[in-house]
């Protein structure tokens, strides 16, 4: 599965938006929004620079940013490195890198539980070598922080 | 671009950056952890809140026994800026007022379990007794919390780790390395036990267990 296929909208750094969003194809927010994002089909990025205020439903949701708010993934949820989460979590596949700041709980909502992390794959914490390590693997974003397959 | 490459390429800058020397993960063995698992074992849904760095092998180990598993990162949050007020003494600390309108805004009664770590041991003093009382509201009567103290012999290099649960017994310990966003956390102090059952004074029941590694664990009981 990838969670990623073509990029079809980017909110830029700089960029605010107020208000909901929704649509159909994948978007990458490296700018503000501040509403609630509806994405039943497809992804949600929110890259280092980003700042969503907002409650997201999402099939994936990818996190480098900082988000406040409640995170659903129908699937796949992952939390990098540079993440900061304040809210709940939840996805069928959770994904959480160590770094990642999160204040809230974490629900997997399938019989099968497939957290992932660096420590699993033998990566050193918190060190830069870790997230290059994770720059540098290949895609898909399946694996780059982890073995949630 | 591909919006995976534009993460990446953030990334990219780290490679340049030289590598910090990392302590040595440490795997040891945890009596107070395996007390705990057989204290909340059989004992139907179960809120546990983690309170250290977050550690997705402990998420993924709780939510395996279908535990509903909060997490929350208390050392990280207390060095939030917002938060220092000047004290008394006119030094620079953390307002526990400030930081409980933040952190650990929980109903009473929420958790059945609560893993403490070793967070008391380098958390600033104005925080430490707030927090303990915090946790307690927020504990469910009978409900569990452990926590780790570092002994008097642990000196004041000793490294703030993360906590990996690696068996019903085993912690992995992770330092938190000074290459990353998080501040590396100084020892604050040393707890002796009566220090220990003075600052859980409103639990019903606090049980030692004096571990090799300079470390003490304590499991309460509310």
């Amino acid at each position: 599965m990838q969670p990623q296929t073509a990029l079809s909208s980017v909110i830029s750094t700089g960029v605010i938006i107020r208000g909901d969003i929704s649509g159909s194809s994948d978007l990458l927010v490296d700018g503000q929004v501040d509403g609630v994002i509806h994405l039943a089909e497809n992804s949600l990025s929110v890259g280092p620079q980003g700042e969503v205020k907002a409650n997201v439903e999402a099939k994936n949701i990818i996190v480098a940013g900082r988000v406040e708010g409640n995170l659903v993934a129908t699937d796949r949820l992952e939390l990098r490195k540079s993440a900061v989460v304040i809210g709940d979590i939840a996805g069928a596949r959770v994904t959480i890198e160590e770094g990642a700041f999160l204040r809230g709980s974490i629900e997997v909502r399938r019989a099968v539980v497939a957290v992932a992390s660096t420590a699993a794959s033998g990566a050193v914490p918190d060190a830069p070598a870790a997230s290059a390590a994770a720059a540098s693997a290949p895609a898909p974003a399946a694996s780059l922080f982890g073995t949630t397959e | 671009m591909d919006m995976l490459q534009r993460l990446r390429g953030s990334r990219a800058a780290a490679k340049a950056t030289p590598v910090a020397a990392v302590p040595p993960v440490v795997l040891r063995h945890s009596s107070g952890l395996l007390e705990l698992t057989r204290a909340l074992a059989g004992c139907g849904s179960i809120v546990l809140l983690d309170l250290g760095a977050t550690s997705p092998n402990n998420i993924a180990y709780f939510t395996e026994l279908g535990y509903k598993v909060y997490s929350e990162d208390v050392l990280g949050a207390s060095t939030a800026p917002e938060l220092r007020v000047v004290n008394g003494e006119g030094n620079s600390a953390a307002d526990p007022e400030l930081f409980l309108q933040q952190s650990l805004v929980y109903s009473e009664g929420t958790f059945d379990a609560v893993l403490c770590w070793d967070v008391a041991d380098f958390m600033e003093e104005s925080l430490v007794r707030p927090v303990v009382q915090r946790l307690w509201a927020s504990l469910k009567p009978g409900g569990v919390l452990l926590a780790i103290f570092h002994s008097r012999e642990a000196g004041p290099e000793t490294v703030c780790g993360r906590y990996h649960i690696a068996g019903d017994d085993s912690l992995e310990v992770r330092p938190l390395a000074s290459g990353g966003k998080r501040p590396v956390f100084q020892l604050q102090r040393s707890f002796h036990n009566r220090h220990i059952e003075n600052l859980y004074r409103d639990f019903s029941s606090v049980k030692f267990f004096l571990a090799r590694d300079h470390m003490r664990e304590v499991l309460l009981v509310k």
